[in-house]
């Protein structure tokens, strides 16, 4: 190495003069890095001990203090003001055991249901790690905001949805989906309203979490969905036709066969499978006239959702349309179109089919092995 | 002849020394890229619930394709493993392509298949398909069994696979794998999250080789034993945390491994799915898929995700090493060939002015360059026009910059997972760090040159079988 050194500082070409100079850099990143690598595995080998610690201790109180009753009102004010010194003394220990506490009272929250959890909703109020959470609400981190957003979610803490409004208007969209869900969580009165001024498209992901975060809230006040597929914004009109298909909003209909002269190839297709799902007789008519308009995934959508209405007022449609298929997924869509229908009514399609290719008879066979399992959806 | 001796000293001395000096920054550019990329990652875990995902009905489906050759000493195992994936949409499709030994009647009497009515559309043109077994029994209704002639390559069996298949996605792995059974679960996560299309993920794949693995599924991580694997997870870690994560960074990805990728069948299709020409199907079909998009102008990404979600048996003998390795050069020229349009091409964006000319530079030429400088050094040496302590710090200045970026991947991975409990484990990793330069290096050398004299001879190449160890026989040691 100082050889090495020697050798920047003299009179060597240039060209050996940086060779030397990027080994004396290297040999000592590698160093350094080695360094890193094992001082890493033992902060983190020591942080899971003083984890454990932690969480011993934790359990221990709660277990031996709070889970023994089964309602805050049976815990004298005595007993519980000790039980409360004892928990703030742990979380008062360090940083690791405060987000153990919170941890652990967040678990207990969101998976015991009942007085448990109406009491583990108390400990946290009492021990004000609020306070806490609430520093993280208002850090300039976008994860640190979404991790107190899912606390505030899961503690149902209500007390924090002044802190959770001012999050629907953060420039990163993750915090504005995790503050919409947490609304929604909370049952805020004007959750829906919030969502739906999103100004940016929302992903697959984000919709699945807000569908998730909808559904399954107790007692939220759905709306009518349909109202609000006139959003400027695709992404929102995607998630309503989701949420219209979950909450089976029949009377939404209209409206999403109102939209389909208006919307793109992707968002038509959604529509269309919505139709058959929701059942909707009154489309057939208006799907069948579109059919000609379309791509072919949408076609191969409007025939498996004329199968699934299953009205028998499509079947000379479809039966055309498995004879004159050019294309393997209209042929496949159609035979599974044909194999939704009433045994009788299948039947009477099949045995009419009287001249029919191998490959009409093979995909025919196909569907009647395993009814609509290899279907297009 | 002098001012030729003139070129050739100019050539070696000063033009390569700057071609090394623009290879370790582009490999400084991957760290940083990478290391912003899995911080990225490791952030969004934090606030991702994947039971939202499990619990939707608005999820991608996704089918499971594992092409099997005379597999008979894991077939069973790794059907098991892949049917127990935690995903609430898939289907398993095993491809059993023309096996000589008793692969097809071990699923047969496993899994109680007969034959189906299944009927096989051929979008991809293959080798026949035989016969489409399914089970009788309704747990195995996920399973699907193609039976068809020998295809002599692994994308011909996976083109069988593709057409057989229902869901939107299809994941190609091969049944010795093990696959981590939130594998579908997180390989989903860049189709779902993104808002541009996304037409294939890749995720790092890991050496099973010392791994203690029981009926197919995975109990305990180790670093490999033996010399060859060894070296091959050092090289894998760095492939796959460093450049690859890297590459996904910058959406400049070219290969997504045959091991685990997920891929967009739509677009899979439309670019013609796998040659079964080629000697490195799966960084081809990643080449085709991206010049399709680009000449369809559509928008796209293609991602990787710094998760160990399989393990793989890599080859621990010389012999099989050899022609993997062969095999895998020869695939690279090849695929570089057949994409020649896409050379410095503005149409192709990242992928024409960035990844492509990278792989032609840095990836295929290196072997080649390293090569002659060896031979250059062996000249001076013979004609005693050598000066040592010149070739000692370029030499020291080479390898002292490689082992530092090993060692960097090395921190990567702990940082993305730390799959090794032991200290011992990372220790022996960091030694063969510093080792390989000497011992591996040169093996993966030769066998570059290997691939590409037998690409420019056109030298026929077979697939061949890869000797597997297989876990049976380990655990029967192990008990």
């Amino acid at each position: 190495m100082v050889q090495l050194c020697d050798i920047v500082s003299q009179g060597y070409p240039d060209i050996i003069r940086v060779a030397a100079f990027v080994a004396i850099i290297s040999g000592i990143v590698t160093l350094v890095t080695i360094g890193a690598i094992f001082f890493n595995r033992i902060l983190k080998s020591k942080e899971q001990k003083v984890k454990k610690e932690a969480d011993e201790a934790i359990l221990e109180a709660l277990g031996e203090r709070i889970f023994i009753y089964d309602s805050v009102n049976d815990i004298s004010e005595k007993e519980l003001s000790k039980t409360l010194k004892i928990l703030d003394v742990l979380k008062n220990k360090n940083k690791i055991f405060r987000k153990s506490m919170v941890r652990l009272l967040v678990y207990f929250q969101t998976n015991l249901t009942g007085s448990v959890g109406r009491i583990m909703n108390a400990t946290y109020s009492r021990l004000k790690l609020r306070e806490f959470s609430l520093r993280k609400l208002k850090s300039p981190f976008w994860f640190l905001k979404t991790q107190r957003l899912t606390e505030v979610q899961r503690m149902k803490d209500v007390l924090s949805l002044l802190e959770v409004y001012k999050l629907i208007s953060d420039k990163n969209q993750d915090v504005r989906v995790a503050a919409y869900i947490a609304l929604f969580r909370l049952r805020a009165r004007d959750c829906f309203d919030v969502m739906l001024k999103e100004p940016e498209e929302l992903s697959e992901w984000q919709q699945i979490m807000l569908e998730e975060g909808i559904l399954k809230t107790l007692d939220l006040n759905i709306p009518n969905f349909n109202v609000y597929l006139t959003s400027q914004n695709r992404s929102i009109r995607l998630l309503c036709i989701k949420l219209i298909v979950d909450f089976n909003q029949v009377n939404a209909i209209l409206a999403l066969l109102s939209n389909l002269d208006k919307e793109d190839d992707h968002v038509r297709l959604q529509i269309i499978q919505a139709l058959g799902i929701l059942n909707a007789e009154v489309a057939e008519p208006i799907l069948k006239k579109r059919y000609d308009l379309e791509p072919v995934k949408n076609k191969a959508a409007i025939l498996i959702t004329l199968g699934l209405i299953a009205s028998g007022n499509s079947v000379r449609f479809i039966k055309e349309k498995f004879l004159k298929a050019d294309q393997f997924l209209i042929l496949k869509s159609a035979a599974e179109a044909i194999f939704s229908h009433h045994q009788s009514v299948k039947d009477e399609i099949i045995e009419s089919l009287a001249e029919i290719t191998t490959m009409q008879k093979g995909v025919l066979n196909h569907f009647a092995e395993s009814p609509n399992q290899y279907g297009v959806v | 002849m002098e001012s030729f001796s003139t070129w050739i000293n100019f050539f070696f001395e000063q033009a390569i020394f700057y071609y090394s000096i623009a290879l370790m920054f582009s490999y400084l550019l991957l760290v940083i890229l990478s290391v912003l990329e899995i911080r990225k990652y490791n952030l969004r875990c934090w606030y991702i619930n994947h039971s939202a995902l499990l619990n939707s009905q608005h999820i991608p489906g996704i089918s499971v394709i594992a092409p099997a050759y005379n597999e008979s000493g894991t077939i069973i195992n790794g059907v098991h493993t892949l049917l127990a994936l935690n995903y609430p949409k898939f289907e398993v499709i095993i491809v059993n392509d023309g096996s000589t030994d008793n692969t097809l009647q071990l699923l047969i009497h496993e899994y109680d298949l007969v034959e189906s009515n299944f009927y096989y559309h051929e979008e991809i043109k293959t080798q026949p398909v035989k016969t489409i077994y399914k089970s009788r029994n309704p747990i195995y209704s996920k399973l699907i069994i193609v039976d068809k002639v020998n295809g002599k390559s692994k994308a011909d069996a996976s083109n069988a696979g593709i057409n057989a298949s229902s869901y939107p996605l299809f994941l190609c792995t091969d049944v010795d794998c093990i696959l981590h059974k939130s594998t579908l679960i997180k390989m989903v996560r860049p189709f779902v999250e993104e808002k541009i299309r996304v037409i294939a993920t890749g995720a790092v794949i890991r050496i099973s080789n010392s791994c203690v693995v029981e009926n197919g599924y995975m109990k305990k991580v180790r670093v490999p034993d033996k010399f060859l694997p060894l070296f091959q997870e050092l090289e894998y870690i760095r492939a796959f945390l460093l450049g690859r994560m890297a590459w996904s960074k910058i959406n400049g990805l070219m290969l997504v491994s045959g091991g685990i990728g997920l891929f967009d069948k739509e677009i899979a299709l439309a670019a013609g799915g796998y040659d079964h020409a080629s000697f490195g199907e799966d960084m081809e079909l990643i080449g085709r898929m991206r010049v399709w998009m680009h000449d369809n102008k559509q928008k796209y990404r293609v991602t990787y995700i710094p998760e160990s979600l399989c393990w793989t048996e890599v080859p621990s003998s010389i012999r099989i090493f050899a022609r993997q390795r062969t095999r895998w050069s020869k695939g690279l020229a090849q695929t570089l060939w057949i994409h020649k349009k896409a050379f410095f091409n503005p149409k192709y964006k990242i992928f024409g002015l960035l990844t492509f000319p990278y792989w032609v530079f840095f990836e295929w030429l290196a072997p080649l360059i390293e090569a002659g400088g060896i031979i250059y050094y062996i000249y001076l040496i013979i004609t005693g026009q050598i000066t040592w302590i010149y070739a000692l710090i370029l030499l020291a200045f080479i390898y002292s910059f490689s082992v530092m970026i090993t060692i960097m991947a090395i921190l990567w991975d702990e940082v993305a997972g730390m799959k090794y409990t032991k200290k011992r484990e990372v220790f022996k990793l960091c030694l063969a760090a510093m080792a390989e330069p000497f011992v591996y290096h040169p093996l993966v050398l030769f066998f570059s040159l290997r691939g590409n004299w037998f690409f420019f001879t056109n030298r026929k190449l077979t697939w061949g079988e890869m000797t597997r160890i297989g876990f049976k026989k380990k655990k029967v040691a192990l008990d």
